[in-house]
Formats: structure tokens, C-alpha cells, sequence
């Protein structure tokens, strides 16, 4: 599929490239590309509610922008190839799409909507798992990181918040304190930190038993 | 299962906020601890993973406020579009209603002459007022006839210099113009038998206002 963005002519190869390279105009371009058939297309997928639709999306694309830095999705020789090095078959919408499929089933669940029949059959895990391996983990071996990736991507806000204050912006339980002012001692802090790290390696563990146990 | 204790020296030791001697003790004790050093590699990874997530999340959330700011842009250029072609066809609409409309000399080129009440002056005034106007013309008059008869009498005009033909030529003007609003001033108070008499003169003569003095003439003598 061909997209034109400013009247400039992006194909899959070209966008999956660019991605791998970091160049942020096609960084842009592939976020536009998949965000505009998103849009599109969503209602077709969605089930898990339209209040959810952006996080879908940009957990969606978080997942197909580390999977074409682990080049899951590679371009090898002008020829856009998959995880088991043959010539990719589908287009990368589609494949994006995939990739939504299974968030918003991963959120539906969160959020303990009731699901339809045809869903309820969708939701095994056999075929969830399958999904999870050919979208989120590249193979048994390495299903570590990017089963903790998935994780992180499901903690709840103030997990998120907390853990991004602390580890990404680097901020001391001082200066979490000041912006958190919910948190009534340094204590109290700490213990909710370490308590979102244990949800968290406990949910990632689990996952990683069931996909190498399998 | 993790350990607190263990975490925050983990936290300590990745984010570099460990004095050298500590970490030195903190890496020999991880060398013979399998939990520690499990903890530690998870503790690496969440920290990557959030950093790659952030990092993402920021560049997603930049592209979508610059296509805000693209399409706010757009929008207000589109409107300044339009805003602007409507004032560019009103103000040729007003140019070309004005030109196709405008009854004073842009179309004729000539002011047209018309009957004793109809000819045109720009202010209404009363008696009073034109018998001062005509006393101040002619006042002004003589005083122009004065000063054109002083230049002539110093000889031929002809062997004057420029500057004097100048001065003749634009007094004999002033002249025309002064007599010409004469007329007007005794048609304005009705003394036209008095306008009649200026108007044959100004008719006789080489006036500008030769035609204009014709047609008048022709008028006030029905």
C-alpha cells in the first residue's frame, strides 16, 4: 500500500526502513499511515468500547514500533520480510491491525466487559497465545523483555506514573513526593513503588511460564 | 519474590547515585547472590522498557500537536482565503459601481450648463451672503486687473521675462475665473440683467469660459 503524505509516495519497505533508521520523517509518516487506517477501520475490530480507542492505538503502535527495532519486520534487499525471514505475504496495515486485535482483547479483559459469544471464542488462550508470539515476543528465548514491555503497557496510572517518575525522568522519592502530594511519608512511597514492581514481575513471570510451558 | 531491602539498592546502584566504594561492596555482594542478581537484571529491564515506552509516547504526542497546529493553520489560512477574496470582490464591486455611476465628468468629460436654478454652487446662500461674495470678487478683481495692467504697461510682454509672462498668464486666469464667479453670484441674486452684460463680454473675448458664457447667455436671454 502506497501512502502519500505532502504529496511524497511512502511503500511499506520504505516506512519499515525508515523506522529501523530512525529517521523521523518516516517515523511520522508510518504513525500518520497507521493512525489515519486506524481510524478508518477501528469499528470493524473494537469491541472493547470507543472510550478506549486511543489507548488501543497507541499501545498498538508502541508494540509495532519495538517490533520493527527487534526487526520482527525487516527489509531486506528492497523486500519487506517477516519473523521468519520470508518475504512478508500481508500489508502492513494489516498487520498493524492484527496487533490492535489483540490489545483491545488484552483491555477488554482488563476492564471485565462482557463479551459476546463469538468473542468468548476468540479469547482462548491457545489462540491468544499464538497472537501474543507472533505479535509481542519474537521467540521462546527472548520473551523476557517484551513479555514485561506488554506488562507495563497494562499497569494501572499510577503504577505507570510512579515507576516512569522514578526510573525514566530519574526523579528522587523527594521530588515524587512534591508532584504525588497523595503520599504521606517517603515510606509510603517507596512501599507502593516496590509494590508495583512485584504486580508487575509477578504478571510478567506468569505470562513467560504459560508462553515457554506451552 | 523480590525483596525491599534489595531494591533500594538496586535503584541506588542503576541510577548511579551509590558512592564508588558502595558499588564496589554492592557488586561483590551480587557475584554470590542468584535472587539479587535476578532482581537486579528485572529492575534493568523495566527501567529500558520505560524508557523505550516514554520516549515513544513523547514523539507520538509531539506529531499530534503539530497536526493540531497543521490543521488549525490550515483552517485559519482557509478562512483568511476567504475572507480576503470576499473584500477583493467588494472593493472591485464598489470601484465598478462607482465608475459606471458617477454623473460628474467620468463618463461626458463635460459639466453640463443648466437653467438659472439649476446652476450649480456649493453653498446655499442667502442674499446677504452673495452680495458680500460678489463685493469680495470684485474686489478681487480689480485688485488682479491692477497688478496685470502694471506688468503690461512695462512694454511688450513678449520681451518680459519668463518668470513675468508666467505672472500675466496666470493672472489673466485668476481674471477669467473671478468674472466667471461674478456671473454666477448676480444669477445667484437675480441681477441678471447685469449677468447678461458680463456674459456678452466674457462670449466676445478668448475666455475659457467663451462656451460656457454662450450657453448662459442663451438661457437667461429666453
Amino acid at each position: 500500500m502506497i501512502l502519500k503524505i505532502f504529496n511524497t509516495t511512502y511503500s511499506d519497505v520504505a516506512l519499515v526502513e525508515g523506522m529501523y533508521n530512525h529517521i523521523p520523517e518516516m517515523e511520522n509518516a508510518l504513525y500518520k499511515y497507521c493512525k489515519k487506517y486506524f481510524n478508518e477501520n477501528y469499528k470493524s475490530v473494537l469491541f472493547a468500547g470507543e472510550e478506549d480507542k486511543e489507548d488501543i492505538f497507541q499501545e498498538a503502535f508502541v508494540v509495532l514500533w519495538n517490533n520493527i527495532e527487534k526487526q520482527y519486520l525487516y527489509v531486506e534487499n528492497g523486500v519487506l520480510k517477516g519473523r521468519d525471514g520470508q518475504p512478508f505475504a500481508g500489508k502492513l496495515t494489516s498487520y498493524f491491525m492484527s496487533i490492535v486485535r489483540l490489545k483491545n482483547l488484552e483491555i477488554a479483559r482488563q476492564n471485565k466487559r462482557k463479551l459476546s459469544v463469538e468473542n468468548e471464542e476468540r479469547n482462548k488462550w491457545e489462540e491468544q497465545k499464538k497472537q501474543y508470539m507472533d505479535l509481542v515476543c519474537g521467540s521462546k528465548e527472548d520473551v523476557g523483555i517484551e513479555v514485561i514491555a506488554d506488562c507495563v503497557s497494562h499497569m494501572s496510572k499510577r503504577c505507570s506514573q510512579i515507576l516512569t517518575m522514578f526510573y525514566y525522568e530519574e526523579k528522587t522519592l523527594d521530588d515524587i513526593m512534591a508532584e504525588l502530594p497523595t503520599f504521606e511519608s517517603k515510606n509510603a512511597l517507596k512501599t507502593a513503588k516496590y509494590k508495583c514492581m512485584e504486580t508487575l514481575r509477578k504478571s510478567a513471570t506468569l505470562i513467560r511460564q504459560r508462553l515457554i510451558n506451552s | 519474590m523480590m525483596k525491599i531491602e534489595f531494591q533500594d539498592k538496586i535503584d541506588n546502584y542503576l541510577l548511579n547515585r551509590m558512592p564508588e566504594n558502595e558499588r564496589r561492596a554492592f557488586e561483590k555482594e551480587m557475584n554470590g547472590n542468584e535472587e539479587l542478581q535476578e532482581q537486579l537484571k528485572f529492575t534493568k529491564n523495566v527501567r529500558s522498557v520505560l524508557e523505550s515506552r516514554n520516549e515513544k509516547l513523547a514523539k507520538m504526542k509531539k506529531w499530534d500537536e503539530d497536526e493540531q497546529i497543521q490543521v488549525s493553520g490550515r483552517s485559519r489560512r482557509t478562512w483568511g482565503y476567504a475572507i480576503s477574496g470576499i473584500a477583493a470582490v467588494f472593493i472591485m464591486g464598489f470601484f465598478l459601481f462607482s465608475a459606471v455611476f458617477d454623473n460628474n465628468n467620468v463618463l461626458t468629460g463635460q459639466t453640463p450648463v443648466t437653467a438659472p436654478e439649476q446652476i450649480p454652487s456649493d453653498d446655499v446662500l442667502s442674499i446677504e451672503k452673495n452680495r458680500k461674495l460678489l463685493a469680495s470678487i470684485e474686489e478681487k478683481e480689480i485688485e488682479v486687473l491692477s497688478e496685470l495692467r502694471a506688468l503690461t504697461s512695462r512694454g511688450n510682454v513678449n520681451s518680459a521675462g519668463e518668470e513675468e509672462k508666467e505672472r500675466v498668464s496666470s493672472l489673466k486666469k485668476q481674471l477669467e475665473d473671478l468674472r466667471w464667479s461674478r456671473v454666477k453670484a448676480m444669477v445667484e441674486l437675480k441681477d441678471y440683467k447685469q449677468a447678461l452684460i458680463l456674459l456678452e463680454e466674457i462670449r466676445q473675448s478668448e475666455s475659457s469660459y467663451q462656451e460656457k458664457a454662450d450657453s448662459l447667455y442663451q438661457i437667461l436671454k429666453k
